[in-house]
């Protein structure tokens, strides 16, 4: 009904206003037609599926509430292209900013599910959470304990810091993790509480972005700790390393230590062409779903995913996740139109409607 | 042209043909620099990373530096600290001062990023948490054609204020390193550096974990000028600059041939030789620390050496001297050479006593 009564208004038919003809954020208030359409009329090449794939997202992700869709509004006008829009709104709100738009309860607060003030808990906090960390994507963070932390200890971070290239950097890493990885790995956590204890100074901006992370036990089933090393982490969770080599480590703790834990949204993802929107269908506190990227065999069962704020992370989280660490051998695999369809069908077997919600995935 | 269906080719098809346009319109980098038109990557990555991606690898490549790099000075000369549009300066500001760090372009990027030095237009400015003035060194360390900057890094060795950059002892050591001798090419500014490094070694100051940070900053200068400080290169620095005794621990190598029979050596190696009776003293670095010394009998020279190896290995700057002699005894008193004569295993008793009586004074 819905639909037919947007196609009707959409074609302007008895003088009414003209109202977009795709949808955003599954609504129909925010018209970016003109981009919309410039970026599902992509070509079939792994970046056309991806600029599809970032379309797909924007439309159908009724995450996203109303005063949200407001604060992204603005983007849009600025820079008409959908991706520009994105990564701006996601630098400005997300990544970096006075006051991070997920952790707002009026912009997010139907998203939260653990650790929110106004709520009871809908997970239990003991649950354990895990999170695989990109250490080649901890660039600038490495920068920070080289020139703004006055410990002695940052001196293993000079290397890595003053990389010029991605080769270069990799390697420094990697030689102060060959050296002695627990030490490092210590100096680096305790570099990111300084960093993080400083964002607590007045007017301070915050820089460090959600964390994601998953259920311990859905990584584990899935994950041989004998067989599969870093590159099938990032598959599990959904992140293609558009780099490689990459080191990795694992995190784990409980979810109390989490705070504000919410689903996440595309706006919180930046834009990211392999996140995908779970559908309305889906309890809130089942977080979003993660593809994996593996898709030969076919993952027949669907993981969560949450986001949280930058916490304290403790090194017993890393031997609670079994000390691992490693390096990736080669970027994620290609194929975004063949994962998102895969995952499309997954969900089609899990929830009703999902068809009608989201009739094309890239 | 062909590029691959990868990010990297989708940013190489992006660049390269803006490269190759004399006309080439600017204010496209001041869009990449602050993210916007950029393939579709991780938004973690800050752009600049990016922009360097996409520059071809291969022989042609300090081509295309340049031309980036004049892209990146066109910028810098519109003096974007002072204004410019962009919805994040502090963002556009950050990625171009690390993109042109990375380029190292000095010919083409010194002159404006000075000038940016000139104007101190950064002072309380951040992006990341970080203050814009370290970006500002950076690039400025890595685009150097000269030395003029020697007073401004030794200031900021000595911890001194310098007016519009910011930077650690360590990052004044680095801009030393960096500097270049005009007309010279690949040479140290070897008076600079002897400076510098004695400057550090007082900043520093005997802490447990100086000698470390001192040794890395003495491999750094050995990489950052091959050929030119050689394995007695930093024993002889030592005794000219009068450096303190912690930082025998950090100097690279403390053992090493220097003529037939001839040998320089830590002081502990000449207290095992002297009881053996089988050396004299040519030379005497760093106030007696370090010795040369002439080894008469062959048998007593292969002896030395394998001792002088058995000390070099425990001499770590990750401990104190007393700590790394007296490991250094307690090996060589374990070990069952075959060939070991008794004059040396009654030697290395009282040596291996007193250095344990030394690391127990150390750790009261």
């Amino acid at each position: 009904m819905q639909a037919n009564a947007r196609q009707w208004w959409a074609e302007g038919l008895d003088g009414g206003i003209m109202l977009p003809m795709h949808p955003v954020f599954q609504r129909y208030t925010l018209n970016l037609d003109s981009s919309l359409e410039e970026l599902l009329a992509q070509p079939e090449t792994e970046l056309g599926l991806r600029l599809r794939s970032v379309a797909r997202n924007v439309m159908h992700d009724h995450r996203v509430s109303p005063p949200r869709e407001d604060s992204f509004r603005t983007y849009t006008v600025r820079e008409p292209k959908l991706p520009n829009a994105l990564r701006q709104y996601y630098n400005r709100h997300v990544r970096t900013s006075q006051d991070a738009h997920f952790l707002d309860l009026a912009l997010s607060g139907d998203n939260w599910v653990a650790g929110a003030p106004t709520k009871v808990d809908l997970i239990d906090p003991d649950t354990p959470l895990l999170r695989v960390v990109n250490l080649n994507g901890e660039r600038e963070a490495f920068q920070w304990g080289t020139r703004e932390w006055t410990d002695p200890r940052n001196d293993r971070f000079f290397e890595i810091a003053g990389a010029r290239s991605d080769t270069e950097f990799h390697e420094a890493i990697g030689r102060q993790l060959l050296e002695d990885a627990e030490a490092f790995i210590s100096v680096w956590l305790d570099m990111r509480k300084a960093r993080r204890s400083s964002l607590k100074a007045a007017g301070a901006k915050k820089f460090d972005g959600p964390v994601w992370a998953m259920f311990a036990k859905a990584f584990l089933d899935d994950v041989d700790p004998g067989k599969d090393g870093p590159d099938r982490w990032f598959e599990v969770v959904g992140v293609h390393p558009d780099t490689a080599p990459v080191w990795a480590i694992l995190l784990q703790y409980p979810l109390r230590k989490a705070g504000t834990v919410a689903r996440p949204t595309i706006l919180d993802a930046g834009g990211y062409p392999w996140h995908f929107p779970s559908p309305p269908g889906a309890d809130v506190d089942l977080g979003g779903f993660m593809m994996d990227l593996c898709i030969d065999p076919p993952c027949d069962h669907l993981r969560s995913e949450f986001i949280h704020e930058t916490i304290d992370f403790e090194f017993e989280y890393r031997e609670a996740a079994g000390s691992r660490y490693g390096e990736t051998t080669r970027t994620g695999r290609d194929g975004i139109g063949q994962q998102r369809t895969t995952h499309h069908a997954l969900l089609n077997r899990r929830y009703d409607d999902v068809m009608s919600w989201m009739p094309q995935c890239v | 042209m062909r590029v691959a269906d990868t990010p990297y080719g989708w940013m190489q098809s992006l660049l390269l043909p803006w490269l190759e346009d004399p006309r080439r319109d600017t204010r496209q980098l001041l869009r990449w620099l602050q993210g916007l038109d950029l393939p579709p990557v991780d938004p973690n990555d800050e752009p600049y990373l990016w922009i360097l991606r996409g520059l071809p690898a291969g022989g042609d490549l300090p081509q295309w530096q340049q031309r980036l790099a004049e892209a990146a000075a066109h910028v810098l000369d519109s003096a974007p600290d002072v204004e410019v549009a962009a919805d994040d300066p502090e963002m556009l500001l950050f990625n171009l001062l690390e993109l042109s760090a990375r380029l190292r372009c000095e010919a083409v990027l010194s002159a404006p990023l000075r000038a940016m030095v000139g104007r101190d237009k950064l002072a309380g400015r951040q992006y990341l948490g970080m203050d814009l003035r370290h970006s500002l060194r950076f690039a400025l360390t890595h685009n150097q054609p000269d030395c003029e900057l020697e007073a401004a890094w030794m200031a900021m060795v000595r911890g001194q204020d310098t007016p519009g950059l910011a930077g650690s002892s360590r990052d004044g050591v680095e801009g030393i390193l960096q500097m270049k001798v005009p007309r010279q090419p690949g040479a140290p500014p070897k008076r600079a550096i002897d400076e510098a490094l004695t400057e550090y070694s007082l900043v520093l100051g005997d802490s447990p974990t100086s000698a470390a940070a001192f040794n890395a900053v003495l491999l750094k200068v050995r990489d950052r000028f091959p050929g030119h400080f050689g394995s007695l290169a930093f024993v002889e620095m030592s005794d000219r600059q009068k450096w303190l005794a912690w930082t025998d621990m950090a100097i690279p190598q403390l053992f090493m041939q220097t003529g037939e029979h001839r040998y320089v050596a830590w002081r502990p190696l000449y207290d095992f030789a002297r009881q053996m009776n089988s050396v004299r003293v040519t030379r005497e670095f760093c106030g007696g620390r370090v010795l040369e010394m002439l080894v008469g009998d062959p048998a007593r020279e292969r002896l030395l050496v394998r001792v002088g190896k058995v000390i070099e290995e425990f001499r770590d700057p990750g401990v104190g001297a007393e700590v790394a002699t007296y490991k250094a005894w307690s090996a060589v008193k374990a070990n069952q050479w075959r060939d070991w004569p008794a004059a040396a295993a009654c030697a290395v008793g009282p040596l291996y006593l007193l250095s344990r009586e030394s690391v127990a004074v150390s750790t009261l």
